[in-house]
């Protein structure tokens, strides 16, 4: 008895002492990280301002030629390259109303004018949150000694946010002329005169060219590789195995699929051109097995802040140029679900980042339609004047499917609606049990079909393969989110259509 | 008599009624007052609004160089905007835009010109050194500022004026995007041109393009020694004539010149000089056996010279050869130059020593107060027939010693 007891307190002791000491350790852990956070060593170089690809607005020089010195290439890139920043350095300033960097591009009584507006605003509390989407320069002037440049450049377009105590009082294009004298000091292009010759607000960009989907009916569904969801193009990219999923869903009497394209993985603003390669395989196999191809852009990304603006503008223009004349193009959705991001990053700057892409998207290519994959069927009427194709997911009550639909036909008139991701998880395992089954599947999807095939909707289910892993950036990492996520598809893991494959499509 | 009254009354009542119609149907209104179009830089900027809206909303404003906001002072039902301080002076085009909310604005624009009178040059010139000839030219760039430092409208007149020896030009130039030009074209002759420039009353500070000559033209050489013999100890001077560019000017002191001198095996000789006043000299020390030189100048890349032939003479003629036995000594003696005077110290004499025709060794003195000796006792060891064979500035003398 005294020896059980003994032991009791012995091994209480044991195990005090041991959780002390996790505790401990994991005091002295903390504080140790805690020390080892802060700024990165490299922000005290100033190296932001130096990195070439923040600043992106597309530049179209005019040809004429210049009235003084021949100017040569490298120096028109020089210059090309200060007259950029000087502007990039303005909208940071103006935003957070700090001088930082305004003394390296603009002369000494070119940036008292800078100065004196930021006081102004800092006094009133106003800031400013701008970008210049586009800029048409003609070199008017080159001095005999290269010191000096006299730049015109004509139809700025710039995107303007006006804040005032906080909050977003306006948003705005505007379209402007500008003359600009340049003067090579310290090895800087710096702006010696700015003058505004000509301005023009326009509240929104109009651009209503619409594009008919022409009685193409879209039975599709969303594809990621079995082995590499949610990365379709990384290391692993395997033509072989495109070809016979395309080869699968061609049997199955699907004619379209949507595809993702990730912002980060394709290079930002510099895509990669082994990216558009992969990308140009995957279409190239979809032509031959006679499938169209929605491609989401800008899948993961979400910062949507204005000054990011022209390095998205750059990422998609390369993107879309490449493929605007492709024949297995259906569609340029702009991006995935953006209403997800409504409440984190503001409705009002989303909808405009997505209206500020869709004019890109418009610009190059005018002969693709483009959609957003809303995830919210009551937000697929936004922007419906700039789409061509309204999309729209979902994942709610089956039997209310219909009702919404014809809703949104009536509300949307004669515009194609595409219900662009709808599915059912077969999962039913330790972490949700009896929540899903392969039959309670099969009943789902034999449901839907019969609602699409009696309205004729276009449809795109989510998603051919069941998977192994699914990253976690993509439910987060709570794991019955994550087997939920694994079991959506007609094949399962082990390459077997699961039963519900029957109902795949109409 | 109630028939007599129901008319007006009627009357009255339905223009009652339409006058309420309309007073309900009337709606808020906002409308710019201020008429002026174009301000200059340095007026009172204020836009006035009437406005029926009980809110008072903000005026965005935005001109070359940044945006702001303002809000008004309100006068019954007028809206005035002072836009003075904000703006700075700074001239250009101005537009703004009157925010109620995020659906209703209105929106305009008004020019801001700069003032007339130009009060400041900046001018830059460039580059300031240029040659001589005719296609070269340097560049003055001014920007003329108002009392704010706008620039002026195209066409302003500037002129701009220069000073070359006895001769002052004078040009008026009209300025287009934001500047003013003018191109100096180089003269003939190098010297310095005095270029400055004004605007109605201002004027600019004196700037110099200094002319440079352009590059050598061919020129000549000439030799100079004080005797031509080959005596190894005086000096030979080239010197050039002056060296001028094809307009006649000097060239600039410091050109650099090079001798070439070729001599009897081809071999080449250097020597090199830089012109003062465009003349260059260079020395070369006299050779010390016969030879014959031809020498050209060179300025690389740019100019030569003619060629010039040189002979050199021998300067000694005749010495003697004794083989001292006793301490196996060869001495060489009775080295006179071309006055029978010693021979400078220092010339160099060369034996070579062979032993029944079979070279040996070969060996170098230099002379001192007309004599060389050879110390020669480790090398005569063995039996045999030895010849010496001495030569002193290309004259050679053999002698033959037996030894036992």
């Amino acid at each position: 008895m005294i020896n059980l007891n003994k032991n009791i307190i012995r091994g209480l002791l044991i195990l005090t002492f041991i959780v002390i000491n996790a505790f401990l350790i994991f005091g002295i852990g903390s504080v140790f990280e805690y020390l080892n956070t802060g700024a990165d060593r490299s922000s005290m170089l100033h190296l932001e301002l130096q990195s070439a690809s923040n600043y992106t607005p597309s530049m179209s020089w005019s040809n004429e030629i210049n009235k003084g010195r021949v100017i040569d290439k490298q120096s028109l890139q020089t210059i090309e390259k200060d007259y950029l920043k000087a502007w990039y350095v303005k909208h940071i300033a103006y935003k957070n109303n700090n001088p930082l960097g305004i003394e390296d591009y603009y002369t000494e009584s070119a940036r008292k004018n800078i100065f004196n507006f930021i006081e102004t605003n800092e006094n009133k509390n106003v800031s400013i949150e701008a970008t210049t989407l586009a800029h048409n320069p003609t070199l008017e002037f080159f001095s005999e000694d290269g010191q000096l440049a006299v730049l015109t450049d004509s139809d700025v377009s710039e995107y303007k946010k006006v804040y005032k105590n906080d909050e977003l009082i306006n948003e705005f294009y505007e379209t402007s002329t500008y003359k600009i004298v340049l003067l090579l000091e310290d090895g800087f292009w710096r702006i010696r005169h700015l003058l505004k010759t000509e301005t023009v607000i326009e509240d929104t960009i109009q651009n209503t060219n619409q594009i008919a989907l022409n009685e193409y009916q879209i039975k599709g569904i969303n594809y990621y590789p079995q082995a590499t969801p949610w990365n379709t193009f990384g290391e692993e990219f395997d033509p072989l195995i495109i070809a016979k999923d395309f080869d699968i869903i061609k049997k199955a009497k699907l004619n379209t699929i949507r595809i993702f394209v990730q912002y980060n993985d394709f290079g930002k603003g510099e895509v990669e051109p082994e990216k558009i390669e992969k990308l140009k395989v995957l279409l190239d196999l979809a032509q031959s097995k006679e499938l169209k191809v929605i491609v989401t852009l800008f899948d993961f990304y979400g910062d949507y802040s204005v000054l990011d603006w022209t390095i998205n503008l750059k990422h998609l223009e390369t993107i879309v140029s490449s493929f605007k004349d492709h024949e297995a193009i259906l569609a340029w959705d702009v991006k995935n679900e953006p209403d997800l991001d409504f409440e984190s990053r503001s409705k009002s700057a989303v909808m405009a980042w997505l209206n500020a892409m869709i004019e890109g998207i418009k610009k190059i290519d005018n002969k693709h339609a483009v959609t957003i994959g809303w995830a919210k069927h009551k937000n697929a009427y936004l922007l419906k004047e700039k789409t061509d194709l309204i999309s729209f997911h979902y994942y709610e009550d089956i039997d209310a499917l219909e009702d919404v639909y014809l809703n949104m036909r009536k509300e949307l008139v004669d515009k194609p609606i595409l219900l662009g991701e709808f599915g059912y998880s077969s999962y039913g395992g330790f972490w949700k049990p009896f929540a899903g089954s392969k039959n309670k599947q099969l009943k789902f999807h034999k449901k839907v079909q019969n609602i699409l095939k009696k309205n004729k909707i276009h449809f795109m289910s989510w998603t051919l393969y069941d998977y192994k892993n699914v990253p976690k950036d993509v439910v987060g990492n709570l794991p019955w989110r994550r087997s939920l996520q694994k079991k959506f598809g007609f094949v399962d893991v082990n390459g077997k259509p699961k039963p519900s494959f029957e109902y795949i499509s109409y | 008599m109630i028939k007599k009254h129901t008319y007006p009354f009627l009357i009255l009542l339905v223009l009652a009624s339409s006058f309420t119609l309309i007073q309900e149907k009337k709606v808020d209104e906002v409308k710019l007052i201020t008429s002026k179009a174009t301000f200059i830089a340095g007026d009172e900027i204020r836009l006035t609004f009437s406005s029926t809206y009980k809110s008072i909303p903000n005026l965005y404003f935005s001109n070359s160089y940044g945006s702001s906001v303002s809000l008004p002072t309100k006068k019954e039902n007028l809206l005035t905007y002072d836009l003075t301080n904000d703006l700075n002076n700074k001239s250009g085009h101005v537009n703004w835009k009157l925010i109620f909310d995020k659906e209703k604005s209105i929106k305009g624009s008004f020019f801001i010109k700069p003032h007339a009178e130009i009060s400041e040059i900046e001018s830059y010139l460039g580059p300031n050194t240029i040659q001589a000839g005719e296609k070269d030219f340097a560049m003055m760039v001014l920007l003329l500022h108002d009392e704010y430092g706008n620039p002026p409208p195209d066409s302003t007149n500037a002129i701009f004026k220069s000073q070359f020896l006895d001769d002052i030009s004078t040009a008026k130039v009209s300025s287009s995007n934001l500047i003013c030009y003018k191109n100096f074209y180089t003269k003939n002759k190098a010297g310095r041109v005095l270029v400055t420039s004004e605007s109605a009353t201002t004027f600019s500070k004196e700037y110099t393009i200094d002319i440079l000559p352009n590059v050598p033209a061919n020129f000549t050489i000439e030799a100079k020694r004080d005797h031509s013999f080959a005596d190894g100890n005086q000096l030979t001077e080239f010197s050039t004539s002056i060296i001028r560019d094809e307009f006649d000017n000097v060239v600039s002191d410091g050109t650099y010149v090079n001798f070439f001198i070729r001599n009897k095996n081809d071999d080449i000789l250097k020597t090199s000089g830089v012109t003062i006043r465009g003349v260059a000299v260079g020395s070369i020390i006299h050779p010390d056996h016969p030879e014959q030189w031809k020498v050209k100048a060179y300025i690389p890349g740019m100019a030569e010279s003619n060629e010039v032939n040189l002979e050199y003479k021998r300067a000694i003629k005749e010495f003697q050869l004794m083989f001292d036995k006793e301490s196996s000594t060869l001495e060489v003696q009775g080295l006179m130059s071309f006055m029978n005077q010693f021979i400078p110290d220092g010339q160099r004499v060369e034996l070579v020593l062979r032993k029944d025709k079979i070279l040996i060794n070969e060996f170098q003195e230099t002379t001192r107060n007309g004599q060389a000796a050879f110390s020669l006792h480790d090398q005569l060891l063995s039996k045999g027939t030895y010849t010496f064979e001495v030569s002193v500035s290309g004259l050679t003398k053999k002698i033959h010693h037996i030894n036992l």
